[in-house]
């Protein structure tokens, strides 16, 4: 059983992580925190579900469909509605301002689509793969081994990429990387745009495994921020170690306490990183 | 100037006066849910007591005074439903309050109910709380949450543990953390479980959490106490995750049951992808099935609304008619104070035989003026997409597949 808790902690925590980069990226590079990133996430579910529902396109492949649109999107957010405020109130009208935002688009749609719960109910939903004596679903093998291979491009994008060094240069310092001739602007512009299509991605990947409803955003929002501070503010590597030791510690508390314990377990961790290492395991020198 | 406004205010207070005592009718608010996500439940119910009431009033009313319904919106807002109450109670001068569909509403007008000495009779609101308060001018005539296992429970009993003949069973259990769960849980499940210990070992019993992502890790460790008999209480969301999950890790048992709510929807049955398919589960019945009144009553519904009506629609129709036959004790030449009390003292003493079983107001065990609605819930099993009732004989569709 050990086994089989630990491969499934595992699972789901690469899910987490990718739940958690969009916003652990936005924070790096422009101290925003954005509560629009739940949104995303249902946007990207629901993007997923209408794609599948009216034209039979597996979320698998929708993801990367809909990508260009939330990044406009997320360009179009940032230019303006965030970029306009003056950087001394940056933190907190930031804060309200996408708090805003993730009121508009939930209730928008909930005008669209109504309050009623909906699913992806993909062909092979029912199909189970045994490994090291686990049973695992197919939808859930895809979606987690997705969100890994999802993770690791962006790695290779923001350490190998001019792109992803600009995002990085502007992460640690801007004005030394607007005189090194980084357009600060549009790469902020650029960074929050990357910022929902990861969120969104993260959604059409879950949609096989989850359930879609017009305020289901606000169930991820808090792993997400618990992953971002675990890992460290602005760390894809922190981001990815955080989901998984979350999905592990979660699924071990569960077992052999009780299940009630999995939250508890959750903010017990967050508690100590704030604790004893405020810039999260991997936050500080190692920025990637 | 002094005379024309004293003279419009004495116009408008006898417009209001002659509105409230003028009419001769029986006056039913009701706190009612006509828009919000509740309001296809506040359409079904107001459809289940216009028909009860035009029916009532079509053969002269009671004892040839009318009955008048009076809805007020309540968008299932509990601080809406008690300035709502408060409205029908001290402007409309209703005799009685009827209904309020969620518990959360009803659990906030019972007290305005009291305070206003206006009996409030309960439809649907489950909550076992609402009738715990010893707050005496509240009734309830259906299960509350703790009884909607009652038939499950029976079931289990002389039909599983009989069959299985083993000298204990293993019982995984394992209930949503919200009210609805908890009132299951805390009222029914956990005590028969305590009740009957040298029946069932219990293996695994915890509550979870209502917005999970991932019920896996809860769902192996019952697998791994490889239980004889598994009982959920879910409700929407965690129902559609918890039933899709326990097919992913392969988690079976010989019987396999909800308590309503979750188990009992068509859209967990949908969206889990038949997941649910031959689970058990229990609850408010639909009624006496066997019952030629009920066939009758069924059939006059489809003529008059064109679809099958279910457990709400029952209890609607039923609350009227109880509380029509509670109003015969009720002098409609009394004060309005004084009809209420009187309408109070005539619940109290009502025995009555409804379509939805025998309705009378017991104080018992905690609860007060509550039916001993026990005999009205019943196990039924998902059976090719459709929910039919299995168990107990006299409200049967069919044989459970067992």
């Amino acid at each position: 059983m050990i086994t089989s808790i630990i491969i499934n902690g595992i699972l789901i925590g690469l899910i987490y992580a990718l739940l958690a980069i969009g916003l652990t990226v936005i924070f790096g590079v422009m101290r925003i925190i954005n509560m629009f990133h739940g949104e995303s996430v249902m946007l990207g579910m629901y993007a997923a579900f209408v794609l599948f529902d009216k034209f039979g396109i597996s979320p698998y492949i929708s993801v990367f469909l809909t990508a260009p649109v939330f990044f406009v999107l997320g360009a179009i957010i940032y230019k303006f509605l965030i970029d306009p405020i003056p950087a001394r109130e940056r933190e907190i009208t930031s804060l309200i301002i996408t708090l805003g935002i993730s009121f508009i688009f939930a209730t928008s749609a909930m005008y669209i689509w109504s309050a009623d719960y909906r699913t992806v109910t993909l062909p092979f939903f029912q199909n189970v793969m045994v490994f090291l004596q686990t049973r695992i679903g197919y939808p859930a093998l895809i979606s987690s081994c997705m969100s890994a291979v999802l993770i690791v491009i962006f790695y290779l994008f923001m350490s190998k990429t001019y792109m992803g060094r600009a995002i990085r240069a502007t992460e640690l310092d801007k004005d030394t990387a607007s005189i090194m001739g980084v357009n600060v602007k549009w790469i902020s512009i650029a960074t929050f745009g990357i910022g929902v299509v990861l969120a969104a991605m993260a959604g059409g990947i879950l949609s096989p495994i989850f359930y879609i409803y017009p305020f289901v955003g606000g169930n991820f929002v808090i792993k997400a921020f618990t992953i971002v501070v675990l890992g460290g503010m602005g760390s894809v590597t922190g981001a990815l170690l955080g989901g998984v030791i979350l999905g592990v510690a979660e699924a071990l508390a569960s077992t052999f306490l009780e299940y009630s314990m999995k939250d508890i377990m959750a903010f017990i961790l967050f508690l100590g990183i704030l604790l004893f290492k405020p810039s999260g395991i991997l936050g500080g020198k190692t920025r990637l | 100037m002094l005379f024309k406004t004293l003279s419009t205010v004495l116009f408008f207070l006898l417009m209001f006066s002659q509105v409230s005592y003028g009419a001769g009718t029986f006056k039913i608010g009701c706190p009612a849910p006509m828009t919000g996500p509740g309001a296809n439940f506040g359409e079904k119910f107001k459809k289940a007591y216009t028909m009860a009431a035009d029916e009532i009033n079509a053969k002269g009313g009671v004892n040839g005074t009318k009955l008048e319904l009076v809805f007020e919106d309540t968008q299932a807002k509990p601080a809406l439903a008690v300035s709502s109450a408060k409205k029908l109670i001290s402007s409309d001068n209703v005799v009685a309050l009827l209904g309020g569909w969620s518990s959360g509403v009803a659990f906030a007008v019972a007290p305005v109910a009291l305070d206003n000495k206006t009996p409030y009779l309960l439809e649907h609101p489950a909550l076992d709380d609402i009738t715990r308060k010893n707050n005496d001018y509240v009734f309830r005539f259906q299960p509350t949450t703790g009884m909607y296992s009652a038939a499950l429970e029976d079931f289990i009993l002389k039909v599983v543990y009989p069959r299985e003949k083993k000298k204990q069973l293993a019982v995984a259990y394992v209930y949503v953390d919200n009210a609805f769960g908890q009132g299951v849980a805390k009222y029914g499940i956990l005590p028969f479980l305590q009740k009957n210990k040298d029946k069932f070992k219990v293996v695994v019993s915890e509550a979870y959490n209502e917005n999970a992502m991932d019920y896996k890790p809860l769902l192996l460790k019952i697998k791994s106490a490889a239980p004889d008999i598994i009982v959920l209480t879910s409700y929407l969301t965690d129902g559609i995750l918890v039933s899709k999950q326990i097919k992913e890790v392969g988690l079976t048992a010989k019987f396999v049951s909800g308590t309503g709510a979750g188990h009992s929807m068509q859209d967990v049955y949908e969206k889990s992808g038949r997941a649910t398919e031959k689970v058990f589960t229990s609850g408010p019945w639909h009624g006496e099935i066997k019952d030629p009144n009920w066939k009758k009553w069924r059939g006059a519904w489809e003529k008059k609304y064109k679809y099958l009506p279910g457990e709400h629609e029952v209890e609607g129709y039923v609350a009227v008619q109880v509380l029509a036959e509670a109003l015969k004790g009720v002098k409609p030449s009394d004060s309005i104070t004084k009809q209420r009390e009187q309408l109070k003292a005539s619940l109290k003493a009502l025995n009555m035989k409804t379509i939805f079983g025998t309705v009378k107001f017991d104080n018992f065990e905690g609860y007060t003026n509550q039916n001993k609605a026990q005999k009205m819930t019943a196990l039924a099993q998902w059976i090719d997409g459709r929910l039919l009732q299995v168990y107990p004989k006299e409200a049967a569709e069919r044989e459970p597949i067992y």
